[in-house]
């Protein structure tokens, strides 16, 4: 995480997964979380959001085309024959890269 | 022995990085069925993999059951097993 360029903001919940330490309120009592939270101002990642035009609860797949692809050996050591599906995964959460 | 057993292990590997490239570009050709280029690529690769696994039948005996062929003896059973060092 200490790597992020900008690191997640709690507020809007940019690049976090949910949290099961997320207090619920806001769904069981509307009226009283409204009092008890501060309103909540438009982030930095909202802005830059190349997807903020696109309705919501849509899913997007990008289409691919058939461009490089590795050597077998290559490939196989992967997991993939694409360059641009190579995307190894470090489990340190969502940061930008 | 060991010089043939490399040779082995060499051509096992092979089948198993062309058999890889086989599998993934059936994944991209599921949702390209005309993409000319992953089609060319797809026959290019199957040739290969076709191609090692005769070889492999023909020098250690078959890996799958579809290249085995046998003549006068079934391979299939006698060659060693996995945990005897053997691939299939």
């Amino acid at each position: 995480m200490e790597n992020c360029n900008h690191t997640p903001s709690r507020e809007c919940g940019c690049n976090t997964a949910p949290s099961r330490s997320m207090p619920m309120q806001s769904r069981s009592m509307p009226g009283h979380s409204m009092q008890s939270r501060p309103m909540q101002r438009p982030c930095e990642h909202m802005k830059n959001d190349p997807l903020s035009k696109l309705p919501v609860a849509m899913a997007y797949v990008p289409w691919q085309y058939f461009e490089e692809t590795y050597e077998p050996d290559k490939a196989l050591q992967y997991g993939t024959i694409f360059p641009e599906l190579n995307k190894p995964f470090y489990g340190r959460g969502g940061c930008p890269r | 022995m060991r010089g043939n057993q490399m040779e082995q292990i060499k051509l096992f590997q092979w089948i198993n990085m062309v058999s890889f490239a086989v599998n993934d570009i059936t994944l991209y050709l599921d949702t390209h069925p005309t993409d000319q280029n992953a089609i060319a690529y797809f026959n290019h690769f199957r040739q290969m993999r076709t191609k090692a696994l005769a070889e492999y039948e023909q020098l250690y005996g078959p890996l799958t059951i579809d290249s085995a062929m046998p003549e006068d003896k079934w391979l299939w059973s006698t060659q060693p097993m996995p945990w005897e060092g053997g691939f299939c």
